[in-house]
């Protein structure tokens, strides 16, 4: 099974969660999802959801200038977003479980 | 606040594909999923081994924008065709491709001339300072004044400040930016030209004159009257009745007499006692005298002048002989007759007869 389409369906929980320990900016976010483990993430993948948690109502923006370069854009969550994140992680870990109860019962490795 | 890599021309062309991208959606849409790109991706380009290619690494700009649309909830990209794009949207298109391409040159170029980025700071504060020229020759604020001075360095700071913020590539802030550059580089030139032709204009303390002072030809330092472009050697005042009027002092609008300049008559002189000679290669019938201190036995302040043997209305020598009476003013702009009236301090005399109304030289017409 492609690992890409399971992130896919998750990577609003994913972003939530990160952003739930400290803001961040587009590409941080992207950074600690792919050391959390979850390496298939497309970088556009996870702006788009960043955007789409922001017109949510779910995350708060604001831009940080530079000295240098360009200016960042960081997100952080709200207490919309903490709400969605308590519902959604509570929806995934049972589901997990019940995925992992149904694959011990037909005794795959894990 | 943190630092930040200034972006590549890669990365910016790159963004700018992928915002091409996406101008079908409503521009706020554009600004959300853009803004920050451009800081994100010069840091995940900072990562890639020197050399590699964008596009290889993250991808065609068209499926990374499919890719941010699809995550952002975003409807897909409609197909466009010319005949149904908008004429703003071509525009626009045109416009943002002409931007890029800008943008890529001028990376390019200071890729080539490094030192070039280190005179940037130059350029914003000389780009200021001829905005600010603009105001102040317009308005024509005195030169190098108190006022003058706080335009420029006004100017000069605001753009430096609004460059120094360099705010991201394609915001409003930054096209304005590069707007004020453009017309700065087109009006550099006419405002130094205008600059220059005000410094001349300036009297020693830098008020500006009211009048451009032209270069006084071959007489230099005078103060004279020109008259078509030649200076007058004598002047002769009449009232609006046509009657002359006699011993005359002129004034200009700062209360500086009007005076024939010594240069000026100098022809009618000479320095050794000969005698000089007229236009006609004659000897002159009223030679100027000199004094012992080296000046002239003339009045130069009272008009007309007077001196030898000449009583001030005869013709010097190839000169116009001035008639006793000139034409009146048209009715319209005339004044009321008034024969005991003057507008000079002198009195008005009239020793020809009155109904003459020529202004033709008269051999009689003297006093």
């Amino acid at each position: 099974m492609d690992a890409t389409q399971l992130v896919k369906g998750v990577l609003d929980l994913a972003v939530l969660a990160v952003l739930a320990e400290s803001d961040g900016y587009g590409y941080d976010v992207v950074r600690r999802l792919r050391t959390a483990g979850l390496e298939e993430v497309g970088d556009a993948s996870v702006y788009g959801t960043l955007r789409r948690l922001y017109a949510a109502g779910a995350l708060s923006s604001y831009v940080v200038p530079s000295d240098e370069g360009p200016h960042r854009k960081y997100y952080g969550i709200n207490a919309q977003g903490r709400t969605m994140l308590a519902s959604q992680g509570k929806t995934w870990t049972e589901f997990a479980h019940t995925m992992e109860s149904l694959l011990n019962t037909a005794k795959v490795a894990s | 606040m943190n630092q930040i890599a200034t972006p590549t021309s890669a990365v910016r062309a790159y963004v700018a594909s992928v915002r091409a991208e996406l101008l079908d959606l409503a521009p706020e849409d554009v600004d959300d999923l853009i803004g920050g790109l451009e800081a994100d991706l010069t840091e995940r380009a900072a990562e890639l081994p020197e050399g590699t290619d964008l596009t290889s690494a993250f991808g065609a700009p068209a499926a990374y924008a499919a890719e941010l649309r699809s995550a952002a909830d975003l409807p897909p990209r409609a197909p466009v065709t010319p005949g149904q794009q908008s004429f703003l949207a071509a525009e626009r298109a045109r416009l943002h491709d002409a931007e890029v391409s800008w943008r890529a040159r001028g990376d390019a170029l200071q890729a080539r001339h490094t030192w070039l980025a280190e005179l940037r700071p130059v350029w914003w504060v000389a780009r200021g300072m001829i905005l600010a020229m603009v105001p102040t020759l317009v308005l024509r604020v005195p030169l190098f004044g108190l006022a003058f001075w706080l335009f420029a360095l006004t100017g000069a700071a605001l753009s430096f400040w609004w460059s120094r913020r360099r705010p991201a590539a394609a915001t409003w802030s930054n096209r304005l930016a590069i707007l004020a550059s453009i017309v700065a580089a087109v009006l550099a030139f006419p405002v130094a030209l205008t600059f220059m032709a005000r410094v001349g204009w300036t009297d020693g303390n830098g008020a500006v004159s009211a009048e451009p002072q032209y270069y006084p030809g071959p007489v230099m330092g005078s103060d004279g009257v020109w008259v078509n472009g030649e200076m007058a050697t004598n002047l002769y005042a009449y009232d609006a009745n046509g009657n002359r009027l006699d011993r005359v002092r002129l004034y200009n609008q700062y209360g500086q007499a009007v005076a024939v300049p010594t240069e000026a008559l100098i022809p009618w002189s000479q320095q050794d006692g000969t005698i000089a000679t007229g236009p006609d290669g004659q000897p002159l019938k009223n030679p100027i005298l000199m004094k012992p201190d080296g000046s002239l036995d003339v009045n130069r302040l009272v008009f007309p002048l007077r001196w030898g043997d000449l009583t001030g209305w005869q013709a010097s020598s190839g000169g116009w002989e001035p008639p006793v009476k000139i034409s009146e003013l048209p009715a319209a702009t005339a004044e009321p007759a008034r024969p005991d009236a003057s507008p000079s301090p002198s009195t008005s005399t009239s020793t020809g007869p009155q109904d003459q109304t020529s202004p033709s030289p008269s051999p009689s017409a003297t006093s």
